[in-house]
């Protein structure tokens, strides 16, 4: 039996890239579902199955990695790749605290990305197992 | 008998905060002496024409002085049957003094603007310098080293009789002013000489204040350049965020394209799609260099025709970023069209920039939500464009309001208190009007006015 499709859960409040974002990962075979708030998300149902977050840093109503907290706490936990156009010392103490498995400056290559996803998506295969 | 030179030495320090003051002995002499009337018309219209222009001077701007000069050396000039009248402006650190405001009547050859008038009158210059007033109603009593300096320029040669005062404020000297006749000798009333000495007083410290003036609007602007060198570290920083937006989307996009073409039944819409969100990310990223460009373009020498909308769509885009990091909801609402502005779009920019940031900081200091920072612009009266910044924040104490705008007041540590005065100076250059309230809901509102251009 083929294994359901991993999803994606994008968030980020700048439409263009949230736009690109979802082009590229369905492009690499990922269901994508994008959201522009993280009180979206928050309010959204979590996908059964595979699941990986590729999240914003700098957003409206909280952070990234707040919101990978959150959800973290109340739903369960989800490997995530925090993404990010700063890199000030503000946006550094943010990620000091994540528990992100891959962080990406914005603007990063593809392949950078897929990876990543690769990687989060098979450590959260080892650990369900 | 001809009158004799006149070198009023002893009216030094006497009659400078004197105005009615009367001429010394020698002066009163030398016009008793004249058996003519010196002046063409009737007393009290001359009169009339001094207090005209004392008040006139009293209520104009700095930058109108110039031009107020050019037309009542002309008035008075013309009031007193003269042929020339000029005024030469002193520059205490070049030590020269040059003619900045000439009159001469139709067929007199005029003083040329910007002659230095120690390469055509050395000896009256440095009369005046020496704050002497030189009075002569013929050249005949002249002492050769004056009779020849006429002599010698061809401008002077014609002078038959001359006033010459030194244009003096707070003890400096600032200039020098030089009533002449070339038609005809003439003489000079005691009462004459008093009228004269008052409009000297009176353009030295008009002119003196337009120097004051522009020596504020250079030290604020060096100001607004020193306290805005580390905000402007900030924004860039911001602005360059902003810009790997548009640039990770354009990646994002021709990667998605490239793949999306690679497979064996490429989905040729999407991938138009994402080049046409491609070309439109591009512009966005030409848009945001643009916006750095004018915050560090020292700004514009010229004032020119704005729409307003220009101004504060930078002004969100730029200050954007900053809100969504202190977690402050910043809105810049306005109705379209708005009518067009004259001014300098850099410095309208920095200066809602600077309220902008103040709102942001006044809205932090408060611990409960909302953090709410609305900016809005309309024409809500004709010819007027108002734009406001309006806070939820700490408020402003009332008893502060007064000397808000005052250079290096502050109510933040951190704060050099630039701010605001910078704002002020800004609005105003622009002939606007800056006002603060109280909001009802807490919080304050800034609004700016300003003068929009006509249609048409």
């Amino acid at each position: 039996m083929k294994p359901e499709r991993p999803t994606v859960l994008v968030v980020d409040d700048d439409i263009s890239t949230l736009t690109a974002l979802r082009r590229l990962i369905a492009a690499a075979g990922f269901r994508v579902r994008t959201f522009s708030r993280p009180n979206d998300l928050l309010s959204s149902e979590i996908p059964g199955g595979d699941v990986c977050l590729v999240l914003d840093v700098n957003l409206p109503e909280m952070n990234g990695v707040r919101l990978h907290q959150l959800l973290s706490a109340s739903r369960r936990e989800l490997p995530a790749i925090m993404i990010t156009g700063r890199n000030d010392s503000q946006t550094q103490c943010l990620l000091r605290e994540s528990r992100a498995v891959a962080v990406l400056f914005k603007p990063f290559a593809a392949n950078l990305l897929l990876e990543a996803l690769a990687n989060a998506l098979s450590m959260q295969h080892q650990r369900s197992q | 008998m001809a009158q004799g030179l006149l070198s009023v030495a002893a009216m030094r320090d006497r009659t400078e905060n004197m105005p009615h003051h009367d001429v010394p002995e020698a002066a009163a002499s030398n016009a008793m002496h004249g058996h003519e009337d010196d002046f063409q018309g009737d007393e009290r219209d001359f009169e009339n024409l001094i207090a005209e222009m004392v008040a006139t001077f009293v209520r104009i701007r700095a930058e109108h002085i110039d031009a107020e000069i050019d037309q009542w050396l002309e008035r008075v000039g013309r009031a007193l049957d003269l042929d020339r009248a000029n005024v030469g402006e002193y520059n205490r650190s070049t030590g020269i003094m040059r003619a900045t405001h000439c009159w001469a009547r139709e067929g007199i050859p005029p003083i040329p603007k910007g002659i230095n008038t120690a390469t055509v009158l050395p000896e009256l210059t440095a009369r005046a310098l020496a704050e002497e007033t030189v009075v002569f109603s013929s050249r005949d009593a002249l002492p050769p080293a004056l009779l020849q300096e006429l002599d010698n320029s061809q401008l002077a040669k014609g002078v038959k009789s001359n006033v010459t005062m030194p244009l003096k404020v707070g003890g400096a000297i600032i200039g020098g002013v030089a009533f002449g006749s070339l038609r005809r000798e003439r003489r000079w009333s005691r009462q004459t000489l008093r009228r004269l000495r008052l409009v000297a007083e009176v353009f030295g410290s008009a002119l003196e204040r337009k120097r004051d003036i522009e020596e504020i609007r250079r030290l604020s602007n060096e100001l607004f350049d020193i306290s805005n060198v580390s905000k402007m570290g900030e924004l860039t920083a911001s602005l360059a965020h902003e810009l790997n937006q548009p640039l990770g989307a354009i990646l994002n996009n021709a990667q998605a394209a490239l793949s999306i073409l690679n497979t064996e039944a490429p989905d040729i819409q999407e991938a138009r799609e994402a080049l046409k969100d491609i070309v439109r990310d591009d512009n966005r990223a030409a848009d945001i260099i643009n916006h750095v460009r004018v915050l560090l373009h020292k700004g514009e020498a010229q004032r020119c025709k704005l729409d307003p909308r220009e101004i504060l769509l930078a002004l969100e885009l730029i200050m954007k970023h900053d809100a969504v990091m202190k977690n402050i909801s910043f809105r810049v609402e306005f109705a379209q069209p708005l009518p067009a502005i004259s001014g300098h779009k850099t410095q309208l920019t920095q200066a809602l920039i600077n309220l902008v940031m103040n709102a942001f900081d006044a809205v932090l200091e408060k611990s409960e939500q909302p953090r709410l920072v609305l900016v809005t612009a309309a024409a809500r009266e004709a010819g007027r464009l108002f734009i406001e910044v309006r806070d939820s924040g700490i408020g402003i104490d009332p008893r502060m309001v007064p000397q808000l705008f005052r250079a290096f007041f502050t109510t933040k540590a951190k704060g050099m208190g630039m701010g605001l005065a910078i704002v002020h100076s800004v609005v105003e250059s622009h002939d606007g009007e800056i006002h603060v309230r109280p909001n009802p809901d807490g919080g304050t509102t800034f609004e700016i006015i300003l003068p929009t251009i006509p249609h048409g």
